[in-house]
């Protein structure tokens, strides 16, 4: 999951970032509404965290702006504005969530989720795939009822196509949602995560098409995969 | 009592008075004229009977000794002639011989048989002639001329009356619909008052009015914004002690000490905060309780410089021509102004010697005045400088600084002014007064 966090105070900043790694969540922090725009024009991210009151102007309008342009990403908008005209002029305006300042981080990683699980079209907070489970909050995945332990960038693929199944996902939509936006990606390392994940789930877990990219494979190719190994 | 009902009541009875005294003078001269024209007529046909007897030949009368005259009676008048033998000659009325018994020359009242009569005895060449007309007849008189007068005055008067009323009620009209308007209104609804249709006396009041509830307004905008951004500036750093906490709970070693120090860095910004934000209420609080006080210039710029760090005194150029100069301000709170100002310079313009302090006196008072050599800021931003809350970028102050030390300079009659510092960069000065010596 890519978090895009739109907050001007780095101690906030850093928390959020450091709390929000334990859920597997790549996290990329801007301070300013200019900074949050050129970064959502140019990178895919799966859920905004929007604080209010930013240096160059209130988080709302960047909102309405977004909005009104189509942009359809969720946006958890963060606030330490507690009336209840408040909440609903930003529900109003556009924002998926409401949390107030302070907040708890387990709470936090919860409402993102639960924003990119109904992005998703999904009412449980289990993935469910063939014979594969995963649970996006505890970071839990089981085959077959035993649990498998995969390194963190390799759950993180998984979840991402678990999340979107049956679409078709470019290695740069992908890549997006791996790393951040100042991290440097070796140029085949997206290749060793599917790999590696081909292996250890079953070669049909992801499925390449050709040109396009690769798509999350058929439920049935799961259990061939463990039988092979 | 309302305004109208105050208005007609005092107007009526002034009226109603005023034309009753009129009234009631009119009538006295009337009676009077009437009075005396009645007289004069009674005096004026006693002459003119004595005037015609007198042209008469002795014989005449003598003649008529006997049979009477008889004179045929004008309307309401009687008259009797009597001989110097005091026989009566010439008469109007045979039966009005007690009325008209002859008497003291001059007009008089006489009452015979329950009837009052009006008598003038005229007496010439010997003749008496007396002549006499019923005083009731002269009431019925009088009565017909005053009624003739008194209609058209109580018409004058009931109609001015009416007229009063409407008048009133017409012109009191906008103060009923202004009325009617506050009526309508919620107590805390702060849209204007209409103006359309009032008087122009009105319109100062209301005008007075709706600038009123326009500033309460603004003041409660400014109240509310106050509210959110303090909330903000509370909660920001109250979140990053939590999210910290929480971290260096599940942390271990160099993570947890890391998620620790940022949660005392965020405790030392809500601190910061907090106090700014007392300090400022406290300037903004009552004045009375607190003595006025006065500083030293020097004193002053030296306990600013010690609270801003042990290498302060390198990195700021002072320039301070006179030394002892006494303000008109508590020590602490200029000491507190001053240190916000160069705080503030060296967060923007941090380089050794790129901030100066210059120390001007004016007539006014001492300038201190605060330039940095920084980003400094385009026009809109100037003058928002002072505002609370407000902050240049990502600045990592409280925002409060500024507005503190014009809130400060405005309690003890001083004065902050912003400026660009050309090429580039700030000037912030602040203006206090001296104190006036002994």
């Amino acid at each position: 999951m890519h978090v895009l966090l739109i907050e001007d105070d780095d101690l906030v900043a850093t928390g959020i970032q450091a709390g929000l790694a334990d859920y597997d969540a790549v996290v990329d922090p801007v301070m300013t509404l200019a900074d949050a725009r050129a970064a959502l024009r140019t990178f895919s991210s799966d859920v905004v965290v929007l604080d209010l009151g930013l240096p160059d102007g209130d988080g709302l309008n960047l909102l309405a702006e977004w909005r009104a342009a189509g942009v359809n990403v969720p946006v958890l908008v963060l606030t330490a504005r507690d009336r209840i005209s408040d909440r609903v002029t930003g529900l109003q305006g556009g924002a998926d969530d409401y949390l107030l300042k302070p907040f708890d981080l387990d709470e936090l990683a919860a409402r993102l989720q639960a924003l990119v699980r109904r992005v998703a079209g999904r009412s449980r907070a289990l993935i469910e795939h063939g014979s594969l489970r995963f649970d996006p909050l505890a970071r839990r995945l089981t085959l077959d009822e035993c649990e498998i332990s995969l390194p963190r960038r390799e759950l993180m693929l998984l979840e991402v196509f678990l999340q979107a199944p049956g679409s078709v996902l470019t290695a740069d939509q992908l890549k997006d949602r791996l790393y951040g936006m100042n991290d440097e990606v070796e140029s085949n390392a997206l290749n060793v995560h599917i790999h590696f994940l081909r292996r250890k789930l079953g070669s049909g877990v992801i499925e390449t098409v050709r040109g396009l990219g690769y798509r999350l494979g058929d439920p049935a190719a799961i259990d061939a995969g463990q039988r092979n190994e | 009592m309302s305004l109208r009902n105050r208005l007609l009541l005092t107007l009526g009875l002034t009226l109603t008075l005023l034309w009753g005294l009129a009234a009631a003078w009119l009538m006295r001269d009337l009676h009077e004229e009437l009075q005396s024209t009645l007289d004069q007529r009674l005096a004026q046909s006693a002459r003119m009977a004595a005037g015609l007897v007198g042209t008469l030949p002795e014989n005449a009368w003598k003649r008529a000794e006997r049979p009477r005259l008889s004179i045929p009676a004008i309307a309401g008048l009687a008259c009797q002639v009597r001989s110097p033998g005091g026989k009566v000659i010439a008469r109007t009325h045979g039966d009005l011989d007690d009325v008209l018994a002859p008497q003291a020359s001059g007009h008089s009242y006489r009452q015979v048989d329950g009837e009052y009569w009006r008598v003038f005895t005229y007496r010439q060449d010997g003749l008496t002639i007396t002549t006499a007309d019923r005083v009731n007849e002269r009431d019925r008189l009088l009565r017909d001329v005053l009624l003739v007068t008194v209609v058209p005055f109580l018409v004058a008067l009931v109609g001015s009356l009416v007229v009063l009323w409407a008048g009133i009620r017409r012109g009191l009209r906008p103060l009923s619909r202004l009325q009617r308007s506050l009526a309508q209104r919620q107590p805390n609804a702060l849209a204007p008052v209409a103006t359309q249709g009032l008087t122009a006396e009105l319109r100062p009041l209301v005008d007075t009015l709706n600038a009123l509830l326009l500033r309460i307004q603004r003041a409660l905008a400014r109240e509310q914004r106050f509210t959110n951004d303090a909330a903000h500036e509370l909660r920001t750093p109250l979140t990053a002690i939590k999210t910290h906490l929480q971290i260096a709970r599940r942390r271990e070693g160099e993570a947890a000490r890391q998620a620790q120090t940022s949660a005392e860095e965020g405790v030392a910004r809500l601190q910061n905060t907090l106090e700014q934000l007392l300090m400022l209420a406290r300037l903004e609080g009552d004045h009375e309780d607190q003595p006025p006080g006065d500083s030293l210039s020097d004193a002053v710029v030296e306990d600013a410089l010690a609270a801003l760090g042990p290498d302060a005194r390198d990195t700021f150029l002072i320039d301070q021509p006179e030394q002892g100069i006494r303000l008109a301000a508590p020590h602490e709170l200029v000491v507190t102004a001053l240190r916000n100002l160069l705080e503030n310079a060296r967060r923007f313009s941090p380089a050794r010697g790129s901030v100066r302090l210059i120390l001007e006196q004016g007539d006014a008072g001492l300038d201190f005045m605060v330039s940095d050599r920084g980003p400094g800021v385009d026009d809109a931003s100037l003058a928002r400088l002072t505002e609370r809350f407000w902050r240049h970028g990502a600045g990592r102050g409280s925002g409060l600084g500024l507005a503190i030390v014009a809130t400060l300079a405005e309690r003890f009659g001083g004065h902050l002014m912003v400026d660009h510092n050309r090429p580039h960069g700030l000037t912030v000065t602040l203006r206090l007064p001296k104190a006036v010596p002994g």
